[in-house]
């Protein structure tokens, strides 16, 4: 059946991050839904405008600047659109600065059911806040299976201990008024001191206090492929009712409202039906499909999709303004991670063999988005990103893994006063270079992070051959430095088959507009995404192996269709660049040395690309990347930040080598595109097949194998 | 044989996301809310404010409208009950919910004494009670679960005046906004609630730290000035001789988490919902002193304008508020300085226009980490609005520090005044 979609002329489409309401418009141009402008205003969440709403006409009032159209009457949107021009046809919103939903994560054994299910928790805006099994021994880290400090993917830390000893611990009694008269009784009669017998606490018990604790909004507990022990989730199940019950009694007494947690559980049918007998409308249950349908596989997308549905419902409306916005919509309001979701997912179907990786920084979130033809995984962390969820990314790593980012000596306080400065005033901008240097060594290692996380949940690396950058800190710096970033925060190994990773950047910011646009209309989405949202950087080659520092790792020759030829010697431990612009394109033939291989080439063997195909340039050109996988530093300071200056330095390099070689092609790359630029169909590779490198089969090639 | 109690499972939710005492808030007088010129500036010697204070429960008003107040005037009194704790009888007793509560000897609402026999399970064998761990109230039962809740007897709660002024407004039950003239303060970061006491000036200039030496026995019940940082050793210091509060410029990280008792200061830089998360809460009431940070973390003096304003009020008293919330209801600590007595109030106060956007000629604070703490004034705004941020289009000011012109984004200046000299600054 077809569905007919409202015709729509002319739409706004806001997104609200934690920092920056961006707004783009969109528009019928030729017959096709085209970018026409963008505004941009500070996010208005906080005193004195508590108002989503107020950014997002500041954002309106800006196109109206730039492009002359009236959208507003006074503080209203002028729709539909009128015969004299002004006013859109419709207005989309997409946000992710509502809090993030609090989950528990809770399944029989700490170390795979809690752990997939706090990884499944990672689909949309969450903060994990701990994990409760029936191995688990509460707050007591020390009892506890596995280790001894709470993993790196709870976004709290409840360690019970860190918390009591406090130089404030003693002082409680003087709280209230410091002029209350001390209580008479204890003065006149000093009561023998009864010593109460400490019983030690049950497990149910201590996983009770510590579910109060935590005081999720969710717990979810997983499980069990077909056929497990039900009675196993009866002391789960048991303890979530038991810590709503006490809640619930408390909310009788105080008078105030406490909202018990919700409880989704995801377990084979059978249990479902217990679980739910169990609950008997103590509480509210969401049975969704297991996530361990047989032992060694996972199926996170149910539960995933129940914990969107849950924060759609709750969370996102206590956005402040929530309800002005919704007015203004002509859509649910969605969130932007699933905006970016259904994006990745429709470039992995819409082009073959497409397996891409959406790495979105922002400032208070980030995520990884990886969605094959067949798959999709994500890793969407709330409270992560470069400013106010600075001092998190911070906590999960240290000054010393920063550090080997920088060009420069820094001590640990600069780095850590940095963060903690950025999370107390989270709207201000890098001023320096220094300052960018820094953001940028946040940025990798928020990725790293991130990165590390979502390949625990795969059974092999995984396999991309795109990666996307999406968010300010990717956008608002120099192209060369965005491209540096996501390779170094990812680290891509390059498709098996290829050894190339294409690079893309959202520089228009429009992606996830395009995903919210999509709930309206999905061939204007669709249109808008493959013309106007990617900026094409370029491909990655990525050389692994190892070798001594210098020792050359790939001999590389670039031969465009117009017979130019370009010629790099890449040694192990470096990176190159070879120019080719988006409308160029080349073949590649790289003779690697011994010890070194691209994708899934012998080692030492001559790759090239296939006859008749051509690798397609971008903003920068070919990277060819020998810095090996992971990414190996030098080992004193100075010689590590030698070889840190020259990565940074490549793009300048080429610059200038293409000065010298007077080729005047070489295109000025210091920002992406100007809004409103379409980038076209050739600098867009959405729709293009990717290139691809393979080991040669001719007869010349085994020459280079045999030395 | 009589069994002891255990202890009561303890009914407080630790952690740092309880959200600050919202109940006062600090805004400019006579202007609408919501409207873009209720917004404070970062800094200013003199304005007329409006202070609301609030009752945390209802509670009797006792100040009324006219009534000049001083900052510890009881303004409205009340009772508050202590955080109620619950007990699983049930358990205790190895019985079910339902012959459970036969064991009661106290109806709900009935009041007992510490020690008083609240369940008692006579048997065969021996008995076994359940005695009350406080003073308090039977305040609910729950058939189902076998709970019942403690709650402790309710302490009188007396809230102060905490600024100087005059009483402009009620809110029948719950509190009172407060009119005065005064000279404010925000703060980056602090916690500690809100206190009064006289400022006591013990650094000579904005680059010289706190010096827990100069921390002495006349330092009790003052609010100390430092200039640029304190030590934990200071803030030790401070809570061994009952000093109410402490303004200083910056405080670093190891100091604090040290001060704090964290084992591994990594702990300190997670953030929870809205804050950072402290052992037991300073933020809430029970911190034994303020704290106000005004630039930031690390080693800087405090903002040059700022300490000579604070200078200027050496010996008198102030009011403060450490109390600080990263978002979701953002909270930054606040310096309030009422004017009354240096005759503020026939002063006319200064016309306060709407957000400060910097102009030429501004004198502004620098906020970005590299120049945090210093102070300059705009000599030009560019017309470029790219920064070194390529992408992004941002206002940009030049503004000169001590001679040094640098250029900086907007978001990363705050004004702190308009139109003066700049001390020891090159004009032009």
């Amino acid at each position: 059946m077809q569905t007919r979609f409202r015709k729509i002329e002319s739409v706004l489409i806001a997104d609200c991050g934690s920092n920056t309401t961006r707004v783009a418009l969109v528009e019928v141009v030729d017959q096709a839904y085209r970018f026409v402008a963008r505004g941009e205003a500070p996010s208005t969440l906080e005193e004195p405008f508590p108002d989503v709403t107020i950014g997002v006409l500041n954002a309106i009032r800006a196109i109206e600047d730039t492009t002359g159209k009236r959208l507003l009457s006074g503080t209203r949107l002028i729709t539909p659109q009128k015969e004299d021009g002004s006013g859109v046809d419709a207005f989309v919103a997409s946000s992710s600065a509502a809090e993030p939903l609090r989950v528990v994560a809770a399944g029989l054994v700490k170390d795979l059911s809690a752990a997939s299910a706090a990884r499944a928790s990672h689909g949309t805006y969450t903060s994990v806040l701990g994990t409760i099994s029936l191995d688990d021994y509460g707050d007591d880290y020390s009892l506890s299976a596995g280790s001894s400090a709470p993993p790196a993917s709870f976004d709290y830390d409840p360690d019970a201990e860190e918390m009591t000893s406090s130089p404030f611990a003693g002082l409680k009694d003087r709280a209230v008024t410091p002029d209350e008269p001390e209580p008479v009784v204890s003065r006149n009669k000093p009561k023998k001191v009864r010593k109460n017998r400490v019983a030690p606490a049950s497990w149910k018990e201590r996983q009770v206090a510590k579910l109060r604790r935590l005081s999720p909004n969710v717990v979810v507990i997983s499980g069990g492929s077909r056929g497990a022990k039900s009675n196993s989730y009866r002391k789960l199940v048991d303890v979530v009712l038991e810590a709503n019950r006490q809640e619930k009694i408390l909310a009788i007494t105080t008078g105030e409202t406490r909202r018990s947690s919700s409880l989704v559980f995801a377990g084979p049918k059978e249990a479902q039906e217990q679980v739910l007998e169990q609950v008997a409308g103590q509480c509210e249950v969401f049975p969704v499909d297991t996530i361990r349908p047989t032992p060694d596989r996972e199926n996170l997308n149910p539960l995933q999709a129940q914990l969107a549905a849950i924060y759609q419902e709750r969370l996102l409306p206590n956005l402040p303004g929530y309800r002005r916005l919704s007015e203004m919509s002509h859509s649910l309001i969605t969130t932007t991670s699933d905006s970016l979701c259904l994006i990745t997912r429709f470039l992995a179907k819409d082009v073959e063999a497409n397996r891409v990786l959406t790495a979105d920084l922002g400032g208070s979130n980030a995520a990884l988005f990886y969605a094959d033809a067949q798959d999709f995984t994500s890793m969407v962390r709330g409270g992560f990103g470069l400013s106010f969820g600075l001092s998190n990314v911070l906590a999960e790593t240290s000054p010393d893994q920063l550090r080997r980012w920088l060009p420069f000596e820094i001590n640990d306080e600069e780095l850590i006063h940095y963060a903690l400065n950025k999370t107390l005033r989270p709207h201000i901008l890098p001023a320096t270079e220094r300052e960018l240097f820094i953001e940028g060594a946040f940025g990798r290692e928020a990725l790293r992070v991130l990165m590390t996380e979502l390949d625990r949940e795969a059974p092999a690396h995984f396999n991309y051959n795109r990666l996307i950058g999406v968010g300010g800190p990717l956008v608002n710096v120099p192209l060369w430095q965005t491209a540096l970033l996501m390779l170094d925060g990812l680290q891509p190994s390059g498709a098996n088959e290829s050894g190339l990773v294409e690079l893309d950047l959202d520089s228009t910011m429009l992606m996830s507009a395009a995903g919210s646009l999509a709930n309206l209309n999905p061939n204007a989405a669709a249109y808008l995404f493959r013309y106007d949202c990617l900026h094409r950087l370029g491909a990655a080659v990525i050389v692994q192996g190892s070798g001594n520092p210098g020792v050359i790792a790939a001999k590389v020759k670039l031969r465009k269709r117009n017979g130019q030829l370009k010629e790099a010697t890449v040694p192990f431990g470096s990176i190159a660049l070879l120019h080719l612009r988006a409308d160029e394109q080349a073949t590649l033939k790289i003779q690697l040395q011994s010890n070194f291989r691209i994708g899934s080439s012998k080692a030492g063997a001559l790759v090239s690309t296939a006859d008749g195909t051509y690798i397609s340039g971008g903003a920068l050109g070919v990277i060819i990347d020998a810095r090996g996988r992971p990414i190996r530093f030098a080992d004193g300071p100075e010689t590590r930040i030698a070889q840190v200056t020259h990565w940074y330095n490549v793009y300048r390099e080429a610059l200038k080598q293409a000065e010298a070689e007077g080729s005047e092609d070489f295109a000025p790359a210091s920002g992406p595109s100007q809004p409103g630029q379409p980038g076209g169909l050739l600098a867009n590779s959405a729709t293009d097949e990717p290139a691809s490198l393979r080991e040669t089969k001719r007869r010349g090639f085994s020459l280079g194998r045999r030395r | 044989m009589v069994e002891e109690n255990p202890p009561v499972s303890s009914g407080i939710t630790l952690g740092g996301n309880l959200r600050p005492h919202l109940g006062n808030r600090v805004q400019l007088a006579g202007l609408t809310p919501g409207s873009a010129s209720q917004y404070l500036p970062a800094m200013a010697p003199n304005l007329t404010l409006k202070v609301t204070r609030r009752l945390p429960t209802a509670g009797d008003v006792v100040a009324g409208v006219g009534h000049k107040v001083e900052s510890d005037t009881i303004i409205a009194t009340t009772r508050i009950s202590g955080q109620p704790q619950i007990f699983n009888l049930a358990e205790y007793f190895g019985v079910t919910p339902k012959e459970a509560v036969k064991f009661l000897q106290k109806d709900v609402q009935d009041t007992f004494k510490e020690d008083d026999i609240i369940a008692l399970r006579k048997g065969l064998v021996g008995r076994r009670q359940y005695r009350a761990p406080f003073d308090g109230t039977l305040s609910a039962l729950d058939e189902n679960g076998g709970y019942i809740s403690l709650t402790p007897r309710a302490r009188p709660y007396n809230l102060e005046a905490y600024v100087r002024g005059m009483v402009v407004e009620v809110i029948p039950s719950y509190g009172v906004s407060i009119q005065l003239q005064a000279g404010y303060a925000r703060g980056a970061f602090g916690f500690g609630r809100e206190r009064h006491g006289l400022l006591r000036v013990l650094s000579t200039n904005p680059a010289e730290p706190l010096d827990p030496a100069s921390i002495d026995a006349r330092a009790t019940n003052f609010i100390l000035l430092g200039g640029s940082y304190v030590t934990a050793e200071s803030l030790r210091r401070a809570v061994e001789l009952k000093v109410r509060g402490i303004i200083a410029g910056s405080i670093h990280e190891e100091e604090l988490t040290k001060f704090l008792e964290y084992r591994r200061r990594s702990q300190f830089y997670r953030v929870g919902l809205n804050n950072w998360r402290f052992p037991a809460e300073p933020s809430s009431q029970e911190s034994p002193f303020t704290l106000v940070i005004t630039e930031g973390f690390g080693i800087r003096p405090m903002a040059n304008r700022l300490f000579e304003m604070l200078v200027g009020h050496d010996g008198e008293e102030l009011s403060l508020n450490g109390q600080t919330q990263l978002r979701r209801g953002l909270q930054k600590p606040e310096i309030i300085i009422p004017l009354v007595t240096t005759g503020g109030a026939n002063r006319p106060a200064a016309r306060f226009e709407g957000p400060l956007v910097p102009r030429v000629g501004s004198v502004v604070r620098l906020i970005n980490p590299t120049y945090l703490g210093a102070v300059g004034q705009v000599v030009s705004l560019p017309a470029s609005r790219r920064g070194i941020h390529p992408g992004q289009l941002e206002r940009l000011a030049k503004v000169d520090v001590q001679g040094t012109t640098l250029v900086l984004p907007f978001a990363d200046i705050e004004v702190l005044g308009q139109n003066d000299a700049l001390p020891g600054a090159v004009s032009g």
